[in-house]
Protein backbone atom coordinates (compact mmCIF):
# COMPACT_ATOMS: atom_id res chain seq x y z
CA UNK A 1 0.00 0.00 0.00
CA UNK A 2 2.81 2.35 0.96
CA UNK A 3 4.59 1.45 -2.27
CA UNK A 4 1.55 2.61 -4.18
CA UNK A 5 1.47 5.87 -2.23
CA UNK A 6 5.14 6.44 -2.94
CA UNK A 7 4.66 5.66 -6.63
CA UNK A 8 1.76 8.09 -6.88
CA UNK A 9 3.84 10.71 -5.10
CA UNK A 10 6.69 10.30 -7.59
CA UNK A 11 4.37 10.49 -10.57
CA UNK A 12 2.77 13.65 -9.14
CA UNK A 13 6.13 15.27 -8.48
CA UNK A 14 7.42 14.47 -11.96
CA UNK A 15 4.23 15.85 -13.47
CA UNK A 16 4.56 19.02 -11.40
CA UNK A 17 8.19 19.40 -12.42
CA UNK A 18 7.38 19.20 -16.11
CA UNK A 19 4.48 21.64 -15.87
CA UNK A 20 6.49 24.87 -15.66
CA UNK A 21 8.19 23.91 -18.92
CA UNK A 22 4.85 23.30 -20.61
CA UNK A 23 3.46 26.56 -19.35
CA UNK A 24 5.85 28.32 -21.72
CA UNK A 25 5.27 26.06 -24.67
CA UNK A 26 2.97 28.19 -26.81
CA UNK A 27 3.30 31.92 -27.08
CA UNK A 28 1.68 34.47 -29.27
CA UNK A 29 3.25 37.34 -31.10
CA UNK A 30 1.76 40.80 -30.72
CA UNK A 31 -0.25 42.07 -33.70
CA UNK A 32 1.31 44.97 -35.54
CA UNK A 33 -0.14 47.88 -37.45
CA UNK A 34 1.54 50.17 -40.02
CA UNK A 35 3.68 47.18 -40.91
CA UNK A 36 2.36 46.01 -44.26
CA UNK A 37 5.89 45.92 -45.63
CA UNK A 38 8.63 44.14 -43.69
CA UNK A 39 10.65 46.61 -41.64
CA UNK A 40 13.74 45.18 -43.27
CA UNK A 41 13.53 43.14 -46.45
CA UNK A 42 16.49 40.80 -46.13
CA UNK A 43 15.65 39.08 -49.41
CA UNK A 44 16.13 42.36 -51.20
CA UNK A 45 19.02 43.79 -49.20
CA UNK A 46 21.32 40.89 -48.48
CA UNK A 47 23.36 38.94 -50.99
CA UNK A 48 22.73 38.49 -54.66
CA UNK A 49 19.14 39.47 -55.22
CA UNK A 50 18.93 39.06 -58.99
CA UNK A 51 16.46 36.23 -58.67
CA UNK A 52 14.33 38.49 -56.47
CA UNK A 53 11.61 36.04 -55.54
CA UNK A 54 9.09 38.77 -54.87
CA UNK A 55 10.59 39.49 -51.49
CA UNK A 56 9.71 36.02 -50.37
CA UNK A 57 12.86 35.54 -48.39
CA UNK A 58 13.61 31.95 -47.65
CA UNK A 59 14.43 31.44 -44.05
CA UNK A 60 15.86 28.46 -42.32
CA UNK A 61 16.85 27.64 -38.83
CA UNK A 62 20.38 27.64 -37.56
CA UNK A 63 22.19 24.48 -38.24
CA UNK A 64 19.74 23.54 -40.93
CA UNK A 65 22.30 23.83 -43.66
CA UNK A 66 21.55 20.62 -45.49
CA UNK A 67 20.41 22.65 -48.49
CA UNK A 68 23.78 24.25 -48.98
CA UNK A 69 25.61 20.97 -49.14
CA UNK A 70 23.61 19.99 -52.21
CA UNK A 71 24.45 23.09 -54.12
CA UNK A 72 26.40 21.49 -56.96
CA UNK A 73 25.24 20.49 -60.41
CA UNK A 74 21.64 21.48 -60.02
CA UNK A 75 21.06 19.18 -57.11
CA UNK A 76 19.64 22.28 -55.41
CA UNK A 77 17.26 22.80 -58.35
CA UNK A 78 16.02 19.28 -57.95
CA UNK A 79 15.29 20.05 -54.37
CA UNK A 80 13.30 23.14 -55.32
CA UNK A 81 11.31 20.99 -57.76
CA UNK A 82 10.69 18.47 -55.00
CA UNK A 83 9.57 21.25 -52.67
CA UNK A 84 7.15 22.53 -55.30
CA UNK A 85 5.81 19.04 -55.86
CA UNK A 86 5.24 18.53 -52.15
CA UNK A 87 3.60 21.94 -51.99
CA UNK A 88 1.17 21.08 -54.76
CA UNK A 89 0.32 17.72 -53.27
CA UNK A 90 -0.32 19.13 -49.83
CA UNK A 91 -2.07 22.18 -51.24
CA UNK A 92 -3.38 24.00 -48.23
CA UNK A 93 -6.41 26.12 -48.53
CA UNK A 94 -7.31 29.21 -46.65
CA UNK A 95 -10.95 29.60 -45.70
CA UNK A 96 -12.18 33.06 -44.84
CA UNK A 97 -15.66 33.10 -43.38
CA UNK A 98 -17.63 36.26 -42.91
CA UNK A 99 -20.62 35.84 -40.62
CA UNK A 100 -22.49 39.02 -39.78
CA UNK A 101 -19.59 41.31 -38.76
CA UNK A 102 -17.29 38.49 -37.69
CA UNK A 103 -14.35 37.48 -39.87
CA UNK A 104 -12.61 34.13 -39.40
CA UNK A 105 -9.54 32.81 -41.18
CA UNK A 106 -9.32 29.03 -40.89
CA UNK A 107 -11.38 29.32 -37.74
CA UNK A 108 -9.26 32.06 -36.16
CA UNK A 109 -11.18 35.25 -35.50
CA UNK A 110 -9.80 38.50 -36.92
CA UNK A 111 -10.78 41.42 -34.74
CA UNK A 112 -10.20 44.06 -37.40
CA UNK A 113 -9.25 44.51 -41.03
CA UNK A 114 -5.68 45.20 -39.88
CA UNK A 115 -5.47 41.91 -38.06
CA UNK A 116 -7.03 40.16 -41.07
CA UNK A 117 -4.35 41.74 -43.20
CA UNK A 118 -1.54 40.56 -40.95
CA UNK A 119 -3.14 37.15 -40.54
CA UNK A 120 -3.25 36.73 -44.31
CA UNK A 121 0.25 38.05 -44.62
CA UNK A 122 1.56 35.32 -42.33
CA UNK A 123 -0.60 32.50 -43.56
CA UNK A 124 -1.09 33.10 -47.25
CA UNK A 125 1.48 31.64 -49.59
CA UNK A 126 1.25 32.11 -53.33
CA UNK A 127 -0.53 29.30 -55.07
CA UNK A 128 -2.73 28.66 -52.06
CA UNK A 129 -6.42 28.23 -52.72
CA UNK A 130 -8.48 30.85 -50.92
CA UNK A 131 -12.19 30.41 -50.27
CA UNK A 132 -14.27 33.37 -49.17
CA UNK A 133 -17.51 32.23 -47.58
CA UNK A 134 -20.41 34.65 -47.30
CA UNK A 135 -22.17 33.26 -44.25
CA UNK A 136 -24.93 35.84 -43.95
CA UNK A 137 -22.28 38.53 -43.88
CA UNK A 138 -22.92 42.14 -43.11
CA UNK A 139 -22.58 43.98 -46.43
CA UNK A 140 -19.91 46.49 -45.36
CA UNK A 141 -17.81 43.89 -43.54
CA UNK A 142 -17.91 41.62 -46.58
CA UNK A 143 -16.88 44.36 -48.97
CA UNK A 144 -14.09 45.47 -46.60
CA UNK A 145 -12.80 41.89 -46.47
CA UNK A 146 -12.99 41.63 -50.24
CA UNK A 147 -11.01 44.84 -50.52
CA UNK A 148 -8.28 43.60 -48.18
CA UNK A 149 -8.04 40.34 -50.12
CA UNK A 150 -7.83 42.07 -53.50
CA UNK A 151 -5.30 44.54 -52.11
CA UNK A 152 -3.04 41.57 -51.39
CA UNK A 153 -3.49 40.26 -54.93
CA UNK A 154 -5.36 37.21 -53.77
CA UNK A 155 -8.16 36.02 -56.00
CA UNK A 156 -10.57 34.03 -53.86
CA UNK A 157 -13.29 31.62 -54.80
CA UNK A 158 -16.43 33.22 -53.43
CA UNK A 159 -18.94 30.87 -51.93
CA UNK A 160 -22.36 31.78 -50.61
CA UNK A 161 -23.68 29.73 -47.74
CA UNK A 162 -27.26 28.75 -48.57
CA UNK B 1 13.00 1.03 9.73
CA UNK B 2 13.44 0.00 6.09
CA UNK B 3 10.17 1.64 5.34
CA UNK B 4 11.32 4.93 6.80
CA UNK B 5 14.54 4.83 4.75
CA UNK B 6 12.60 4.02 1.62
CA UNK B 7 10.16 6.85 2.31
CA UNK B 8 12.99 9.30 2.89
CA UNK B 9 14.70 8.31 -0.36
CA UNK B 10 11.44 8.75 -2.26
CA UNK B 11 10.87 12.16 -0.70
CA UNK B 12 14.41 13.33 -1.40
CA UNK B 13 14.18 12.13 -5.00
CA UNK B 14 10.85 13.87 -5.43
CA UNK B 15 12.23 17.06 -3.93
CA UNK B 16 15.21 16.98 -6.32
CA UNK B 17 12.91 16.56 -9.30
CA UNK B 18 10.66 19.33 -7.97
CA UNK B 19 13.46 21.83 -7.43
CA UNK B 20 15.14 21.06 -10.71
CA UNK B 21 11.97 22.25 -12.41
CA UNK B 22 12.57 25.74 -11.09
CA UNK B 23 16.33 25.97 -10.96
CA UNK B 24 18.58 24.48 -13.60
CA UNK B 25 16.02 23.01 -15.95
CA UNK B 26 15.51 26.11 -18.07
CA UNK B 27 19.25 26.47 -18.50
CA UNK B 28 19.54 22.80 -19.31
CA UNK B 29 16.85 23.14 -21.97
CA UNK B 30 18.66 26.17 -23.32
CA UNK B 31 21.96 24.33 -23.46
CA UNK B 32 20.39 21.52 -25.38
CA UNK B 33 18.12 23.42 -27.74
CA UNK B 34 19.50 26.92 -28.03
CA UNK B 35 21.74 26.03 -30.94
CA UNK B 36 24.75 28.20 -31.59
CA UNK B 37 25.96 30.63 -28.95
CA UNK B 38 25.13 34.26 -29.55
CA UNK B 39 27.87 36.31 -31.18
CA UNK B 40 27.04 39.67 -29.61
CA UNK B 41 27.24 38.23 -26.10
CA UNK B 42 27.21 41.29 -23.85
CA UNK B 43 27.83 39.08 -20.81
CA UNK B 44 30.87 37.28 -22.22
CA UNK B 45 32.50 40.41 -23.65
CA UNK B 46 31.95 43.14 -21.07
CA UNK B 47 32.66 46.75 -22.03
CA UNK B 48 35.10 48.48 -19.70
CA UNK B 49 34.79 52.24 -19.50
CA UNK B 50 37.48 54.64 -18.40
CA UNK B 51 38.41 58.28 -18.82
CA UNK B 52 40.59 58.66 -21.93
CA UNK B 53 44.10 60.08 -21.51
CA UNK B 54 43.40 62.79 -24.10
CA UNK B 55 39.87 63.42 -22.92
CA UNK B 56 36.58 61.75 -23.74
CA UNK B 57 35.66 58.27 -22.64
CA UNK B 58 37.54 55.15 -23.57
CA UNK B 59 35.79 51.84 -24.03
CA UNK B 60 37.63 48.52 -24.02
CA UNK B 61 35.90 45.45 -25.44
CA UNK B 62 37.66 42.12 -25.79
CA UNK B 63 41.04 43.90 -25.99
CA UNK B 64 39.90 46.50 -28.53
CA UNK B 65 39.71 50.18 -27.59
CA UNK B 66 37.16 52.74 -28.73
CA UNK B 67 37.19 56.40 -27.86
CA UNK B 68 34.20 58.70 -27.72
CA UNK B 69 36.42 61.26 -29.48
CA UNK B 70 36.69 59.03 -32.54
CA UNK B 71 33.02 58.12 -32.49
CA UNK B 72 29.81 59.70 -33.68
CA UNK B 73 26.56 59.87 -31.77
CA UNK B 74 23.56 58.72 -33.76
CA UNK B 75 19.98 59.56 -33.07
CA UNK B 76 16.89 57.70 -34.27
CA UNK B 77 13.13 58.13 -33.77
CA UNK B 78 13.44 61.87 -33.32
CA UNK B 79 16.04 61.51 -30.57
CA UNK B 80 14.19 58.82 -28.60
CA UNK B 81 17.13 56.45 -29.04
CA UNK B 82 20.79 57.41 -29.33
CA UNK B 83 23.92 55.31 -29.67
CA UNK B 84 27.58 55.74 -30.54
CA UNK B 85 29.36 54.27 -33.56
CA UNK B 86 33.05 54.32 -34.51
CA UNK B 87 33.54 57.14 -37.06
CA UNK B 88 34.33 54.67 -39.86
CA UNK B 89 30.75 53.38 -39.66
CA UNK B 90 29.52 56.66 -41.12
CA UNK B 91 31.00 55.80 -44.53
CA UNK B 92 28.67 52.86 -44.83
CA UNK B 93 25.57 54.25 -43.13
CA UNK B 94 22.19 54.54 -44.84
CA UNK B 95 18.71 55.00 -43.43
CA UNK B 96 16.37 52.00 -43.22
CA UNK B 97 13.39 52.57 -45.50
CA UNK B 98 10.47 51.13 -43.59
CA UNK B 99 11.30 51.86 -39.95
CA UNK B 100 13.33 54.54 -38.19
CA UNK B 101 16.94 53.45 -37.96
CA UNK B 102 20.20 52.95 -39.81
CA UNK B 103 21.84 50.25 -41.84
CA UNK B 104 25.60 49.71 -41.84
CA UNK B 105 27.14 47.59 -44.61
CA UNK B 106 30.20 46.83 -42.52
CA UNK B 107 32.01 44.73 -45.11
CA UNK B 108 32.26 47.83 -47.30
CA UNK B 109 34.25 49.96 -44.84
CA UNK B 110 37.29 51.26 -46.72
CA UNK B 111 40.69 49.63 -46.17
CA UNK B 112 39.05 46.61 -44.66
CA UNK B 113 36.72 45.55 -47.48
CA UNK B 114 35.56 42.00 -47.23
CA UNK B 115 33.73 39.90 -49.77
CA UNK B 116 31.45 38.35 -47.20
CA UNK B 117 28.38 40.36 -46.29
CA UNK B 118 28.31 41.80 -42.81
CA UNK B 119 25.24 43.94 -42.27
CA UNK B 120 24.08 45.72 -39.17
CA UNK B 121 20.68 47.30 -38.71
CA UNK B 122 19.95 49.49 -35.70
CA UNK B 123 16.36 50.58 -35.38
CA UNK B 124 13.66 51.62 -32.96
CA UNK B 125 10.25 50.02 -32.61
CA UNK B 126 7.73 52.50 -31.28
CA UNK B 127 4.94 50.69 -29.42
CA UNK B 128 2.36 53.38 -30.08
CA UNK B 129 3.10 53.49 -33.77
CA UNK B 130 3.25 49.77 -34.45
CA UNK B 131 1.15 47.93 -31.86
CA UNK B 132 -2.40 47.34 -32.99
CA UNK B 133 -3.39 46.85 -29.38
CA UNK B 134 -1.44 49.18 -27.12
CA UNK B 135 -2.29 46.94 -24.14
CA UNK B 136 0.38 44.61 -25.53
CA UNK B 137 3.08 47.12 -24.63
CA UNK B 138 4.03 45.13 -21.52
CA UNK B 139 4.39 41.92 -23.52
CA UNK B 140 8.09 42.25 -24.29
CA UNK B 141 8.52 38.81 -25.79
CA UNK B 142 5.32 39.02 -27.83
CA UNK B 143 6.49 42.28 -29.38
CA UNK B 144 9.96 40.96 -30.08
CA UNK B 145 8.41 37.90 -31.70
CA UNK B 146 6.21 40.12 -33.85
CA UNK B 147 9.25 42.11 -35.02
CA UNK B 148 11.09 38.91 -35.97
CA UNK B 149 8.04 37.55 -37.76
CA UNK B 150 7.73 40.79 -39.69
CA UNK B 151 11.31 40.54 -40.92
CA UNK B 152 11.56 36.77 -41.28
CA UNK B 153 8.20 35.41 -42.33
CA UNK B 154 7.89 31.67 -42.75
CA UNK B 155 6.47 28.64 -41.07
CA UNK B 156 9.72 27.46 -39.53
CA UNK B 157 10.25 30.79 -37.85
CA UNK B 158 6.68 30.79 -36.58
CA UNK B 159 7.12 27.32 -35.19
CA UNK B 160 10.31 28.04 -33.34
CA UNK B 161 9.03 31.33 -31.97
CA UNK B 162 5.79 29.90 -30.70
CA UNK B 163 7.48 27.09 -28.84
CA UNK B 164 10.04 27.15 -26.12
CA UNK B 165 13.20 28.39 -27.78
CA UNK B 166 12.41 32.10 -27.61
CA UNK B 167 14.29 34.16 -26.69
CA UNK B 168 17.43 32.14 -27.37
CA UNK B 169 19.05 33.95 -24.50
CA UNK B 170 18.48 36.85 -22.16
CA UNK B 171 21.65 38.51 -20.93
CA UNK B 172 22.02 41.19 -18.28
CA UNK B 173 25.08 43.35 -18.90
CA UNK B 174 26.35 45.64 -16.17
CA UNK B 175 28.28 48.68 -17.32
CA UNK B 176 30.41 50.66 -14.90
CA UNK B 177 30.28 54.15 -16.32
CA UNK B 178 33.43 56.26 -16.54
CA UNK B 179 31.42 59.24 -15.36
CA UNK B 180 30.51 57.27 -12.23
CA UNK B 181 27.72 54.92 -11.31
CA UNK B 182 26.69 51.78 -13.11
CA UNK B 183 23.91 50.75 -15.42
CA UNK B 184 22.41 47.38 -16.19
CA UNK B 185 21.00 46.68 -19.62
CA UNK B 186 18.97 43.60 -20.44
CA UNK B 187 19.32 42.15 -23.93
CA UNK B 188 17.12 39.49 -25.48
CA UNK B 189 18.66 37.45 -28.25
CA UNK B 190 17.31 35.36 -31.06
CA UNK B 191 19.51 33.61 -33.58
CA UNK B 192 18.72 31.89 -36.84
CA UNK B 193 20.06 31.82 -40.38
CA UNK B 194 18.96 33.31 -43.64
CA UNK B 195 19.47 31.89 -47.13
CA UNK B 196 19.76 34.53 -49.83
CA UNK B 197 18.64 34.03 -53.42
CA UNK B 198 22.08 32.80 -54.46
CA UNK B 199 21.68 30.14 -51.76
CA UNK B 200 24.31 31.60 -49.50
CA UNK B 201 23.62 31.16 -45.80
CA UNK B 202 24.02 34.09 -43.44
CA UNK B 203 23.89 34.08 -39.67
CA UNK B 204 21.11 36.21 -38.27
CA UNK B 205 21.12 37.62 -34.79
CA UNK B 206 18.44 39.83 -33.27
CA UNK B 207 19.20 41.76 -30.10
CA UNK B 208 16.46 43.66 -28.28
CA UNK B 209 16.54 46.03 -25.37
CA UNK B 210 13.36 47.62 -24.06
CA UNK B 211 12.68 51.28 -23.50
CA UNK B 212 10.20 50.83 -20.66
CA UNK B 213 6.71 50.62 -22.13
CA UNK B 214 7.51 53.06 -24.91
CA UNK B 215 9.28 50.84 -27.36
CA UNK B 216 12.17 48.53 -28.12
CA UNK B 217 15.68 49.24 -29.38
CA UNK B 218 16.52 46.60 -31.97
CA UNK B 219 19.69 45.34 -33.52
CA UNK B 220 19.72 42.97 -36.45
CA UNK B 221 23.10 41.54 -37.34
CA UNK B 222 23.41 39.54 -40.56
CA UNK B 223 26.82 38.08 -41.31
CA UNK B 224 28.81 35.20 -42.69
CA UNK B 225 31.98 36.38 -40.97
CA UNK B 226 31.80 38.47 -37.81
CA UNK B 227 34.54 41.07 -38.20
CA UNK B 228 33.05 43.93 -36.18
CA UNK B 229 31.75 42.12 -33.11
CA UNK B 230 33.55 44.44 -30.65
CA UNK B 231 32.37 47.57 -32.47
CA UNK B 232 28.78 46.41 -32.16
CA UNK B 233 29.16 45.46 -28.49
CA UNK B 234 30.50 48.97 -27.93
CA UNK B 235 27.49 50.38 -29.81
CA UNK B 236 25.13 48.27 -27.67
CA UNK B 237 26.68 49.53 -24.46
CA UNK B 238 26.04 53.14 -25.50
CA UNK B 239 22.35 52.80 -26.41
CA UNK B 240 20.36 55.36 -24.48
CA UNK B 241 16.65 56.20 -24.44
CA UNK B 242 15.47 59.75 -23.89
Amino acid sequence: MKKITAAILIVLMIAASVMPAYAFTFRNAATLKNADKPFIDLGELIGDSEMGQGGNAETSLSGNTDRETEDEDGAGDAEIMADKLIESITKVELVITVHDREVNVNGVKSASMDSLRSNLKYNYKSGMEVKLIDDYAEYHTYSDVLEVIKEMNISPTEVQRP
Amino acid sequence: MRNIIRKTIVLVLAAVVWFSSFAGIKETFEDIFAGPKVTLDAGKYPVKESKGASGGTEYTVNGRKFSSLRSKEKSVAGGTMTYMVPSAFEQVESPIENITGNRYTLNEIQNEKKANAEDLFVFYFDNEKYLLNLNDKNQREAIEMAIIKNILPGEKINNILERMEFPTKTIKAKYNRAAGGSETKVFDYFTTSFVDSSKKTHNVEFVFTVNGQEGIGCILYVFTESVHKEDILYLMSTIEFH
